[in-house]
């Protein structure tokens, strides 16, 4: 209880200084967010837009009244949508969370399975399949993302090449598997993206999981090779890529950024980035938060999850 | 290393202008391996052309554009053809592919190379102060190193970008202020392991000062973790660097980014397969090299 109270408060302060590091760099860059629009723009126009989203008053008050805002949920209102922020950037929240998810289940099984098949074998092979996972690694995920696109996409059609569900209203589990239509190839790029150092971890990790006692004494005993590995083994092995599974939130999310944009995902990557075209400061500022609010949560998510399969994780 | 050199310096060997070309139309979407004829017009234009023959009159027939044309020796300011090749081909805007391509290389790694400097040298600074202060001022900035890192980079700089005009001086303070912090961490907690190091109460005991041993005692012993998180930096900054011009918050065109290639060929109703390409892989082998320099330097050390 004492552990969940401290992680908790921990989590609060970090929500706070997030919202705090936002608010400050996007206000505190220069230039006139008012007239950064159209430089052309009237003074006089510009000082009631000024007025309009209160950005005459002194930075201490614009600060206390985005954090009152983001505590009531109040977080102002979108100079291009014409809607508030908070609706804008809740819309978008579903579709980056399914798609995120996706891509951490296929990454983190995808580099569990592989290193797990490629423990049992020679080591030319696993050096190969190092080499590849160093090459995804260094693969820029919008490269990858263009060229699914085209060859996964437009030219055989096999996937859906925009938005995250189809216009037409499907009911019940038609609707589920419409879902996982559009964002199986995103989820996928994004995990191919990501997969290379997660492969990496588990692999040395299974290695040394291979050579403990424990290991041998299972060999011993007589298992099958493949009991040794996928029961034994493994699940000792999981537990080291599952603790950097935090730090790799935020790679996580810059990557789903491309991906929406490049898949027309209506996501908050995709909200971020039109509000950078249309220099929509607010709902910028919001999508950074709620972007660093995800990372945030999924890192005490993933420091229980890290608990669960870790028992041995000192008690703090 | 040679690679990143070569590639440095390579500019000068590029071919042809990277944003300009003297005849759009008829050089746009070449593939790669295409040599056209550059003719010379007496009103100072330039016709690219597929096939050259000599005409009546000492004038010449041209192909252009798969149609034969005659031009009069009067029209013509040279009977002389230039022989261009285009050996990676060239974009919608008839544009030489390999020229942009080695532009665009150098100012990738000219800005993540500068970013990189200064991301090592606030992040060294950052992580011996905290790690040589200690207390709570320690706790503080790995407190703020920490939230700093969880937000997603391309959402932090998209939004300071949004403020601000595109220029070569703010994208490398924009990456290399996203990049400072796990250097710092890694510092901080090299540093930390080192003070607890007998060689450090030693010199500490003989009565070194305290930037004495910074400089004397730790910096030395850093120096290999510094250079494979320089070399990887660079190799991160500039996937970083071509992701935001992707997204258009790099330099703007016309300069030659690798991402805006990409992203200005994807824009295309129907692009071809070689302007995605081979920018594409201009980004990948200068990152993969950066990647596996700094996993042998790893493994050596």
């Amino acid at each position: 209880m004492k552990i969940v109270l401290s992680r908790l408060a921990g989590a609060g302060l970090a929500l706070w200084l997030v919202a705090s590091v936002t608010f400050f760099v996007v206000r505190l860059a220069p230039g006139d967010p008012a007239r950064s629009l159209d430089p052309a723009v009237p003074l006089s126009h510009a000082e009631t837009v000024r007025k309009l989203y209160g950005l005459d008053r002194p930075l201490t008050a614009q600060y206390a009244a985005w954090l009152s805002g983001l505590l009531r949920g109040d977080l102002g209102w979108s100079f291009d949508h014409r809607r508030p922020v908070a609706e804008v950037v809740a819309t978008a929240l579903p579709p980056t969370l399914g798609l995120a998810a996706l891509a951490l289940g296929l990454q983190y099984g995808g580099a569990l399975a592989a290193a797990a098949w490629v423990a049992r074998r020679r080591a030319p092979l696993r050096r190969a399949i190092d080499t590849v996972a160093l090459c995804l690694y260094t693969l820029p995920t919008f490269w990858l993302g263009l060229l699914a696109l085209r060859w996964l996409g437009h030219r055989s059609g096999l996937f859906p090449t925009h938005g995250a569900a189809s216009p037409a209203a499907l009911g019940g589990l038609s609707h589920l598997a419409d879902l996982l239509h559009h964002a199986a190839l995103p989820a996928l790029v994004l995990a191919l993206a990501n997969v290379g150092l997660v492969y990496q971890l588990s692999e040395s990790a299974l290695r040394r999981a291979l050579a403990a006692p424990y290991a041998i004494a299972a060999r011993a005993r007589g298992l099958s090779e493949n009991r040794v590995v996928w029961r034994h083994a493994l699940r000792n092995a999981v537990a080291a890529p599952v603790h950097r599974l935090g730090l790799d939130l935020p790679l996580l999310l810059s990557g789903s950024l491309v991906i929406e944009v490049i898949f027309s995902r209506p996501g908050l990557g995709r909200v971020a980035h039109q509000a950078f075209l249309a220099r929509d400061l607010p709902v910028l500022a919001v999508s950074a938060t709620a972007a660093g609010t995800l990372v945030v949560l999924g890192s005490l998510l993933a420091d229980a999850l890290h608990r669960l399969v870790d028992p041995r994780v000192e008690r703090v | 290393m040679l690679t990143l050199l070569l590639v440095t310096v390579a500019p000068s060997l590029a071919p042809q202008e990277p944003n300009s070309t003297p005849d759009p139309a008829a050089a746009q979407d070449r593939p790669p391996g295409t040599t056209l004829y550059a003719v010379a017009l007496s009103d100072g234009r330039t016709l690219l052309v597929d096939a050259i023959d000599s005409g009546p009159a000492g004038g010449l027939t041209v192909v252009r554009q798969g149609t034969r044309q005659e031009l009069d020796l009067a029209s013509l300011a040279s009977t002389q053809a230039k022989p261009r090749r285009f050996i990676l081909g060239t974009d919608h805007l008839g544009r030489d592919l390999l020229s942009r391509v080695l532009h665009g290389l150098r100012t990738s790694l000219g800005i993540a190379l500068v970013a990189t400097i200064l991301a090592l040298t606030v992040g060294t600074l950052v992580g011996l102060v905290a790690a040589g202060a200690g207390g709570w001022l320690d706790e503080l900035t790995m407190r703020i190193v920490d939230v700093l890192m969880a937000v997603p980079k391309l959402f932090l700089v998209l939004a300071i970008a949004a403020t601000l005009g595109p220029s070569r001086g703010l994208l490398v303070t924009l990456l290399a202020a996203t990049t400072w912090m796990p250097i710092a961490r890694i510092v901080r907690a090299r540093t930390v392991t080192l003070r607890a190091a007998p060689f450090s109460t030693a010199a500490r005991a003989i009565g070194c000062s305290p930037r004495r041993v910074l400089t004397h005692h730790y910096l030395p012993h850093l120096a290999g973790t510094l250079w494979t998180l320089g070399v990887l930096g660079v190799g991160n900054l500039i996937l970083l660097e071509s992701a935001l011009s992707f997204l258009g918050a790099g330099l703007p065109p016309p300069v030659a980014t690798l991402g805006g290639m990409v992203a200005e060929a994807a824009l295309q109703s129907t692009p071809s397969w070689w302007s995605i390409v081979f920018p594409g892989a201009a980004i990948v082998l200068p990152s993969l090299a950066c990647a596996w320099v700094a996993d042998q330097i790893t493994a050596v050390r």
